[in-house]
């Protein structure tokens, strides 16, 4: 069964794959092996982008419990023992009735857990810009609905509630615009990446929304 | 019939299996590709996310550990001994872990930008360590041995002109470790005042942009070599660390202390920066200065032999200030005792140096020999808002003010790109004088620092023949990019003059005073608003007279001088010079400057007097160092200058940016099993300025990784459906 074969060739697409003078058995073991690869990878692939976001949700509830013992006066709690970060403060999103605890420091790997709280910026409720990053599509997506004069509140550990009221919403571009810290009252800000819907990352364009304190 | 079937069996599987395995191809091939853009995107985005790891250029915050609270406080002890026009300052730093594992303390210093680093000392408990200098790599091997060997270890490291990095490695718990640092400078002389800054903070720098050339041209710009191999300094480390603290940590506070040897009566003594009080005392007890640094009073302690020459100590009314902004320690000699020539020597082996001031003659005409023309640049990026865009525009408007008929003039305004009032210069009139006050008042910081394009502009005006052109340039100079900027200078220069003004707290003076050099013209520093108009005077009384030209020194013994090209003197700003030429025991150097001032031959004789403070060798190492590393705008080769600068710094114990002060405590402090963490120290940021963070990354792989495993499986699905669809398949 292993006779070449000389018959004219029908018009096909072809491509110089250098494949079709393969043995047949080993074709079909080719073949076999592509289907399989290709369903491996479709799958760790789907894992991957799906454990993204599960890790985010489950980080939550980890932070919940360290938010607990942050309000009880350990204010280093980690929400892990090898973790270097630890809950700085709640924040509640309109449309939500469940806090996200928000971490020091917005490093990648912080942003992967929970929402950030900036390094250097304002201490939430102290004049000043406080800064909040998140993730445009865990923590963050919700901030796509956002409307002027929503309101948001942040829980400190001492308990207190401090409310703030959407005054800006806008699009920059990070390489651009300058996150400006000074303010002579009680600023929160809140940056995630744009457009919401965007499939690659890395871009420049950052949703930002100011929100004042009111009383 | 069967031989047709085999025959119909074989027609058809190879044209099927061509085709099927073509798509295998193109299919295998696009999800590899997709794959790889998967992995290469998410690799630029995590290296967004960690903005330390790139270097970016900006002021950053970064969070390698999120342990900002746990950062003590540094307490910086600032001793300053000052002998004629020599200072000596030590800055004492006490390193505390205040923590619960082994650390690792980094700090950027600010230094003068003609500091001359030539001493570390690493004090811990009783036991005091003294640094040696080392070629910058063998002393970054040496540090990270030490690091890693557990053993406490303290580096300082040159990683710009004015920028200097201490690392200190395994701090224990609980455990303090001080870091003394000295260095040498001189006193500057403006208008019949001397001023002597130290700087205690600086302002975070606008860098190129942050694409690989960018940031190639920065690193390249600022460290001349490949990076520093301990981790977390890797290219691009002159903006690390540039970061302001977070709110909530206490600034740094520093004790300031001063003894003050000028060598001539004083009419006036005080601080330009803070409030301080002044003793004057008779004679040498002032040695015993204060101790408190225990290795201090040797090296801090000015040898004052005859005669016993008043001196002033110097403290701050409140006994800590904070590090918020430079200290100006300003004193002015009785009007007539000044020598119009002076001349300071070191003897070290065969080889004697002097530094050589000469103090212009008061000029004798006052009227304005040439029309000018002068281009005023202003600085509205957004590190200048706040204070120092105040001060600019007061300085620019009183600038103007100036201007008389018959000048011409131009306003050139710049933050990321430039732009300018007039297309060409204009005549002064009242018209254009109210159109430039309008232009002024509608300025607004914001956007970043583009400096290369305001120079660029500023120099390519047309010219006016007959009119002397003098670019008078506003800025806080928070750039990176330096080299790029003195080449453009000197490249389209022509016959103009590049006058700078430092405005704010903090400038980047070692950019605007080489700037000032590349343009033939000078530099002026305005740290208060209330000093503007008397700056501003005082500057725009010496555009109108350049006091002393032509200048010739004559040197007994081939010298060795910098700078080589003796530049015009303005009146009320002194020239200084160093050289060295070979020792002639028991003669004392006896040298003649000749020049031409206003027009007339000028000439003065002067003989040389020890130092009473050692360092003259230094400061001339320092400057020699400098002109080596400016050479590179003139285009000499980088392992040329290496070369020579590794010999001079070894030679005379300098920090440069080839090398680097270590000093390594032997007595291991850690285990090998406790584990090690960095911590950067913030720097406060400079009174006035406004503070600014970057953009954190902040988007998933994950929707792109779910559209991938989507199409992956799409296609296993597809490539299945065609294979069934053949029904020879499952016969064979």
């Amino acid at each position: 069964m292993r006779r070449p074969w000389h018959g004219a060739m029908p018009i096909m697409l072809t491509l110089p794959v250098g494949l079709h003078r393969r043995p047949l058995r080993r074709q079909r073991r080719l073949r076999r092996l592509a289907v399989a690869a290709l369903i491996a990878l479709g799958v760790a692939l789907l894992a991957a982008g799906f454990w993204l976001p599960a890790k985010a949700e489950v980080a939550q509830h980890l932070l919940n419990r360290a938010w607990q013992r942050t309000t009880v006066g350990d204010a280093a709690a980690k929400p892990w023992p090898w973790a270097d970060t630890h809950p700085v403060v709640r924040l509640t999103l309109p449309g939500s009735d469940e806090p996200l605890t928000v971490l020091a420091g917005a490093s990648g790997r912080n942003l992967a857990f929970a929402p950030t709280l900036l390094d250097g910026s304002a201490a939430p409720g102290s004049d000043g810009v406080t800064v909040i990053a998140g993730h445009r599509d865990t923590h963050f997506r919700s901030l796509a609905s956002l409307a002027l004069g929503d309101e948001l509140t942040l829980e400190r550990p001492d308990g207190s509630v401090l409310t703030y009221e959407v005054a800006d919403l806008d699009v920059v571009d990070s390489t651009r615009a300058e996150l400006r810290l000074d303010a002579d009252e009680s600023i929160v800000v809140l940056v995630t990446c744009w457009p919401f819907e965007a499939v690659t990352v890395g871009g420049s364009w950052r949703y930002v929304v100011t929100a004042r304190q009111r009383f | 019939m069967r031989k047709l079937k085999i025959l119909k069996r074989h027609a058809l599987s190879p044209r099927a299996l061509e085709e099927l395995e073509t798509w295998i191809g193109v299919l295998l091939a696009l999800a590899a590709g997709a794959l790889l853009y998967a992995t290469l995107t998410a690799q630029a985005a995590r290296a967004a996310e960690f903005p330390s790891d790139v270097g970016a250029p900006t002021l950053l915050f970064q969070s390698a550990s999120g342990s900002f609270s746990a950062a003590a406080p540094l307490e910086t002890d600032l001793r300053i001994s000052v002998a004629g026009v020599v200072a000596r300052v030590r800055v004492a730093q006490r390193f505390l872990n205040s923590g619960t594992s082994y650390v690792e303390a980094v700090y950027v210093l600010p230094l003068p930008d003609d500091a001359a680093v030539d001493r570390l000392s690493m004090k811990i408990g009783e036991r005091i360590v003294e640094g040696e200098i080392h070629e910058r790599q063998q002393a970054e091997r040496i540090y990270g041995e030490a690091r890693a060997a557990g053993q406490r270890a303290s580096l300082v490291r040159q990683t710009s002109a004015n920028l200097f990095t201490t690392a200190v490695a395994n701090i224990a718990p609980g455990e303090h470790i001080d870091i003394t640092i000295e260095y040498l400078q001189t006193a500057r002389y403006d208008a019949g005042e001397f001023s002597l800054r130290v700087p205690m903070t600086l302002t975070p720098r606008y860098g190129a942009p942050d694409t690989p050339e960018g940031l190639a041209a920065l690193s390249s710009a600022i460290l001349p070599e490949a990076p520093p191999t301990i981790e977390g300094m890797a290219a691009g480390a002159p903006l690390r660390g540039l970061r302001s603290g977070p709110r909530s940590t206490p600034g740094h506070e520093a004790y300031v202390h001063a003894v003050l040897a000028p060598g001539m009566p004083l009419e006036w003594l005080g601080s330009r920066s803070h409030e301080v009080r002044s003793v004057r005392q008779q004679g040498p007890a002032w040695t015993a200065s204060r101790g408190g640094g225990g290795s201090s009073a040797a090296s801090a302690g000015v040898r004052v032999t005859a005669p016993p020459a008043d001196l002033h100590v110097v403290d701050t009314v409140a006994p800590r200030v904070p590090m918020d902004r430079d200290f100006v320690i300003a004193w002015r000699p009785q009007v007539g005792v000044a020598p119009a020539i002076a001349a300071l020597t070191e003897t070290v082996g065969d080889t004697t140096y002097a530094l050589l001031m000469i103090l212009p003659p008061a000029a004798a005409h006052t009227g304005r020999s040439q029309p000018r023309e002068q281009i005023f640049v202003i600085d509205s990026s957004g590190s200048m808002g706040g204070q120092s865009m105040v001060q600019a525009k007061a300085a620019l408007k009183d600038g103007l003010g100036r201007l008389g008929s018959g000048d011409r003039f131009n306003v050139i305004d710049f933050d990321s790109s430039a732009a300018s009032l007039y297309a060409a210069p204009q005549n002064f009139t009242s018209a254009t004088y109210a159109q430039a006050l309008r232009f002024v008042d509608g300025l607004v910081a914001d956007g970043g620092t583009n400096i290369g394009a305001a120079i660029e502009m500023a120099l390519a005006q047309p010219v006016t023949s007959r009119y002397l052109r003098q670019v008078i340039f506003l800025t806080d100079g928070a750039v990176g990019a330096e080299t790029a900027l003195f080449t453009a200078i000197e490249q389209r220069l022509g016959d103009a003059r590049l006058f700078t003004i430092g405005i704010g707290s903090a400038p980047n003076s070692y950019f605007m005073r080489k700037a000032a050099q590349f343009g033939r013209g000078t530099y002026t520093h305005i740290g208060d608003i209330r000093d503007v108009s008397a700056k501003m005077t005082a500057l725009f009384t010496k555009l109108e007279r350049i006091a002393l030209s032509d200048v010739v020194i004559d040197w007994r013994e081939a010298v060795e001088l910098y700078p080589h090209a003796i530049p015009d003197v303005y009146a009320g700003e002194p020239l200084v010079l160093a050289a060295s030429f070979p020792a002639v025991p028991d003669q004392p150097l006896l040298t003649t400057a000749f020049g031409q001032a206003a027009g007339l031959p000028w000439r003065q004789t002067v003989g040389g007097v020890p130092s009473e403070l050692p360092g003259i060798a230094a400061l001339w190492a320092r400057r020699k160092i400098e002109h080596l590393i400016d050479s590179r705008v003139a285009g000499v080769d980088e392992a040329v200058i290496r070369k020579l600068v590794i010999e001079t710094a070894l030679e005379h114990h300098l920090v440069s940016p080839y090398t680097s002060l270590v000093a390594v405590d032997k007595t291991p402090a850690r285990s090998a099993a406790a584990a090690l963490e960095r911590r950067n120290i913030d720097n406060t940021m400079p009174a006035g300025a406004q503070w600014q963070a970057a953009f954190p990354q902040t988007a998933t792989p994950g929707p792109l990784l779910r559209w991938l495993g989507a199409i992956a499986l799409l296609a296993a699905a597809s490539l299945l459906a065609a294979a069934r669809a053949q029904p020879w398949r499952s016969a064979s």
